[in-house]
């Protein structure tokens, strides 16, 4: 058997494990590991091994062995695959017995770890029970029981990955057509009569990727039943384009409009294209068309019927984007494309929680393509000579579904840092090629930044610093010089000058400024980033600089907060020729700024100083006005600082110095019109609006707590309840679970609150957004109003559960007539994504 | 038919996985952790705290909180500082508000670069007071105790090394102070056809 796959020799056969680099026995020399050494790292396929201590006893050997051998199998397709899966078959049928545990265990993370083997693993699935039905029982069983457990939670990339398995399974005889059929109407029944919504979407979009792969087999086995499924899937997107009509709340894209608000029309597109061909797919490789008569005998199996999940929320649901096209591709193409990226998608979402791996198999995904199918770059000899536009390029490919996550509108399945380090990974795997196939992806999604989303510059600029960074900050930016020609917010401008301004925060200045093309000098601040303290020396009038000199002095000092506010009290109460309030704002202003100051040095220092002064803090912020003075004095004492404006903020509120409220009105100050199209201040609202998410989350879990401990009339005095009782000064600092038997009503009554403080956010920040949007002097030019309307899109689709939930109160009060349409389209689009 | 077969549940739901997580503890352990292994086990298994090593000693708080921020709101970050000297020293403690963010960190920032180092993280218990500090004899981390080679973000060579190379230079300082004077070389004609002092090869002739 040959079972050399790319990764063979790297993480082949246990011998390599116990020699190092020179051959010399690596056992019995602990010194020789690495201080933190990962066990069982890169032994692929075997966590049953011996470990490095101790020898593997034989029944664990042929365990790894075997479990092994089913990892692999179908690396490749090469010649022998057929024999390679016949003779594993055998050898599994015969030591099924004594491994059953290890045998189905790997199967079952076979399936779902690398799904671009789909047909490898469905083929033996058909072979082992062939060749007795008893074992082909246990391993449909298993996965059924897998796929039910996917379905309860929730966990919608699973649940494809296996009802493709499950349709290849009809292929081999060891499900019926109409057991199949059955599963299929699980997920289209609820979906027949309801409205669009995110839920019907994510059932069609798996009904539609398991008749894609069961289609071939239903078209001779029950071509009436196929036939009316795809009625029903045609149905139900019919109706959802008319309720998505003309919605571009989540397009990524604007010069190329895509075929739908989402990926299911071009996937519907091409399951019809794939039927007028016969339901031909010949992208991969498919083994089990070749043991048609071993298949005959077969024993099908019956399956119980699925539950879909209930009670879950709208956001719980989730359609994969439409893959972008970054570089040209063959049009007559288009079937083998979007078979391979959605193989490739699903292997990048099935492996997220290790980027390494993933990378690695990502790139060896083509080896069961069958012939002339893609051009692969890492293989070639010629790797240059792959030409996009007139064969499918394999890693283009890659780093189209890559960019697709990352880009992903309303939000991405898992975070932007997973694309950033997977991307990273990528080129470390493939460092030539990979990193020319990212760079020119780059260049072309900068290339459309006019018409590309703003959050998505956003996304990319973040994406783009962390990967420069991780190459030595080697970036060629002499290529997008000529942005310095263009206005200060011309977006191709704006996303490079914000992705050096993040350079610098991962880096510093002279670092960046050293890689720079002296023609794009201009777009880095010439100076540090640094404070803006107000009292310096030169510009005030004598007794401002007696209250400074004092001040500054008591906190160098280490004077406590009662000095400090004594000071404050002797200076100022001199001052007969101001009135009361003027003079309270005077202190307030000198009390911040010298806190500032005092912790300008780091984020610890500042943490230390905001603690320290809290009590005078709070007690200068007594009405709101205070609070946003001294939001005010924050900002501007951070001027030329963003990163620490951001975290100061952040903090104030963390401690309940000011409200989130007061950030947004600090946002939305008139002051910033002209200004929009700056990452930094949006960074802040997105702090500010998921900080009150958080603390509403928070409370919620405490509020189960606390009434399960109710309901647990357990008298259990652990005797070290903090006896902290007013959750609501409570920073988010405070941990979730409480000791047992909080006052349920309490905690009710601050979630209450809490909550009132989410529905005051939102509704409040979507005022401003509006008011701003509807008037001329809101927005400096047409391009800074571009600006804010991205931002304003953002805004609604991410938060678009609480936008959805208040949407009475907005619609009654800031989304009326006076309301720009555009701002009014928006709405309405929210509302359409969040059902 | 198929209730004849009834799935076990440890197939159903043991975590096993071909592709090892990365949000797994590795090997790392404090050595001055108060606890069993069992106790150990299960702080990790809720933390929100992550050692962070292999930091260059010029590293700031701000890039660390610019970096880890991107798995999720940073509560506080703890630098690492030298014992003696309150200097950073290689090391910080970054604490996250939840579990899952601590997780994600480990997954998707653990082995990137940072300052051109690839930085390294562990799920930890939490910090306590004094953990702050390196515990290495010179007052730094152990790891530069004995680093034999030159790292010049973290302070050049390792302590001991570095008192070794300091010994040499010490030694090599007396060895030469007592020569006041530059040794001309020997005046000794090689060859004695070309005469007392033989002209540059190229210039003149």
């Amino acid at each position: 058997m040959d079972f050399s796959g790319r990764l063979g020799g790297r993480y082949g056969g246990g011998a390599q494990r116990d020699v190092d680099e020179f051959g010399r026995e690596r056992r019995g020399r602990p010194h020789q590991r690495k201080p933190y050494e990962r066990p069982n790292r890169g032994f692929r396929g075997g966590a049953h091994g011996g470990g490095p201590m101790g020898q593997p006893d034989e029944g664990k050997d042929i365990e790894s062995r075997l479990s092994s051998l089913i990892v692999k199998v179908g690396d490749k397709n090469t010649p022998t695959l057929q024999n390679n899966l016949d003779a594993l078959s055998v050898v599994l049928e015969k030591d099924y017995a004594k491994h059953e545990a290890t045998v189905l265990r790997t199967f079952r993370q076979c399936v779902l770890e690398l799904p671009w083997k789909v047909t490898v693993y469905a083929t033996l699935a058909g072979l082992l029970n062939a060749k007795n039905s008893d074992t082909g029982a246990k391993v449909v069983t298993l996965m059924h029981g897998i796929l039910r457990r996917e379905l309860a939670a929730g966990d919608w990339s699973s649940v494809k990955v296996l009802m493709r398995f499950f349709a290849l399974l009809v292929g081999t005889n060891t499900i019926s057509a109409a057991t199949l059929l059955a599963m299929l109407d699980a997920f289209l029944a609820p979906v027949a009569s309801a409205p669009p919504s995110s839920q019907s979407r994510c059932y069609v979009h798996i009904a539609m990727s398991t008749l894609l792969w069961a289609g071939r087999l239903l078209k001779e086995a029950a071509p009436a039943e196929l036939d009316a499924r795809l009625r029903a899937v045609e149905q139900y997107m019919q109706r959802d384009r008319e309720a998505m009509q003309g919605s571009t709340l989540a397009t990524i894209f604007h010069d190329a409009p895509p075929k739908g608000p989402n990926a299911l029309a071009h996937q519907l597109e091409v399951l019809r294209t794939v039927a007028a061909n016969e339901w031909r797919i010949d992208a991969v490789f498919a083994p089990h068309e070749m043991f048609g008569t071993e298949f005959v005998q077969a024993t099908q199996h019956e399956l119980p019927a699925l539950e879909l999940p209930t009670g879950l929320p709208p956001s719980a649901f989730r359609t994969p984007p439409e893959f972008l096209q970054l570089v040209p591709s063959p049009a007559e193409h288009a079937v083998r494309r979007y078979v391979l990226q959605d193989l490739i998608a699903d292997t990048l979402s099935q492996l997220e929680y290790n980027r390494k791996d993933c990378a690695r198999y990502l790139l060896q995904i083509h080896g069961l393509c069958n012939e002339d199918v893609c051009s692969v770059m890492t293989t070639a000899q010629h790797p240059e000579d792959a030409d996009p536009e007139t064969s499918l390029v394999f890693e283009y490919m890659v780093a189209e579904v890559l960019f697709t996550f990352l880009l992903q509108l309303p939000e991405g399945r898992s975070r932007e840092m997973y694309y950033t380090s997977l991307a990273i990974e990528l080129r470390k795997a493939e460092p030539q090629i990979m990193a020319g196939v990212l760079e020119t992806a780059v260049e072309n999604i900068v290339a459309r930044a006019a018409s590309l989303d703003v959050e998505c510059i956003n996304r990319l600029s973040n994406w783009l610093a962390v990967y420069v960074s991780n190459f030595g900050f080697q970036w060629d930016w002499a290529k997008w010089e000529s942005v310095t020609e263009e206005p200060e917010g011309a977006p191709r401008r704006r996303f490079v000058q914000e992705t050096l301004l993040k350079l610098v925060r991962l880096s510093y200045l002279d670092r960046i400024k050293a890689h720079l093309p002296e023609s794009c000098l201009s777009l880095v601040p010439a100076k540090v980033p640094a404070h803006n303290f107000k009292f310096t020396v030169q510009a005030m009038d004598e007794r401002t600089r007696e209250v400074s000199v004092a001040l500054g002095k008591c906190l160098k000092s280490k004077g406590t907060v009662e000095q400090a506010m004594e000071i404050l009290q002797t200076h100022y109460s001199q001052w007969v020729d101001v009135d009361d309030d003027a003079r309270q704002a005077l202190a307030r202003e000198m009390l911040v700024e010298h806190v500032l100051l005092l912790g300008s040095k780091t984020f610890s220092h500042m943490l230390n100083a905001i603690e320290k002064f809290m009590p005078a803090l709070q007690q200068f912020g007594d009405t709101p006005e205070a609070k946003l003075q001294i939001a005010r004095v924050v900002e501007d004492f951070w001027l030329r600082n963003p990163q620490f404006c951001a975290i100061t903020i952040d903090k104030l509120v963390n401690y309940r110095i000011i409200d989130p409220v007061t950030v947004i009105e600090l946002l939305f100050d008139a002051s910033h019109a002209g200004s929009w199209s700056s990452f930094h201040l949006w960074e802040i609202l997105r702090n500010t609006v998921n900080k009150v998410d958080m603390r509403v989350v928070q409370l919620q879990t405490r509020l189960e707590a606390a009434r399960a401990a109710a309901d647990a009339i357990v008298v259990d005095d652990t005797g070290d309840a903090d006896g902290d009782g007013d959750g609501s000064t409570d920073a988010p600092e405070q941990p979730p679970s409480r000791p047992a038997g909080e006052n349920v009503e309490h905690v009710q009554s601050i979630l209450t609150q809490m909550e009132r403080e989410q529905k005051e956010v939102v509704v409040q920040t979507a005022r401003y957004f509006v008011q701003l949007l509807s008037s001329d002097d809101g927005t400096a030019d047409e391009m800074d109003r571009t600006w804010l309307l991205g931002r304003f899109k953002e805004f609604m689709r991410t938060y678009r559960a609480q936008v959805a939930a208040n949407a009475a109160e907005l619609e009654s009060q800031v989304f009326t007539a006076a309301a720009s349409p555009d701002t009014r389209e928006v709405f309405a689009g929210t509302r359409a994504l969040a059902a | 038919m198929v209730s004849e077969y009834p799935v076990s549940s440890t197939l159903m739901e043991d975590a096993f996985t071909i592709v090892p997580r990365l949000d797994r503890p590795s090997t790392y352990k404090d050595h001055q952790y108060h606890g069993s292994t069992e106790q150990w086990d299960s702080d990790l298994s809720k933390t929100t705290t992550l050692y962070v090593g292999n930091l260059s000693f010029y590293t700031t708080e701000e890039q660390l909180y610019e970096i880890f921020s991107k798995a999720g709101e940073i509560k506080r970050i703890i630098m690492g500082l030298a014992r003696n000297t309150k200097t950073p020293c290689g090391f910080c403690f970054v604490e996250y508000y939840t579990h899952g963010n601590a997780l994600e960190c480990m997954k998707y920032v653990n082995g990137t670069k940072l300052d051109d180092r690839i930085i390294r993280t562990d799920l930890d218990p939490g910090f306590r007071e004094g953990r702050q500090f390196g515990r290495g004899r010179s007052g730094g981390q152990v790891r530069d105790e004995y680093r034999q080679e030159y790292d010049e973000a973290r302070g050049g060579w390792g302590h001991m090394r570095a008192k070794q190379e300091e010994e040499r230079q010490r030694q090599q300082d007396e060895s030469y102070e007592a020569i006041a004077t530059v040794p001309t070389g020997a005046e000794l004609q090689i060859n004695s056809r070309l005469g007392p002092s033989s002209p540059p090869r190229d210039s003149a002739y």
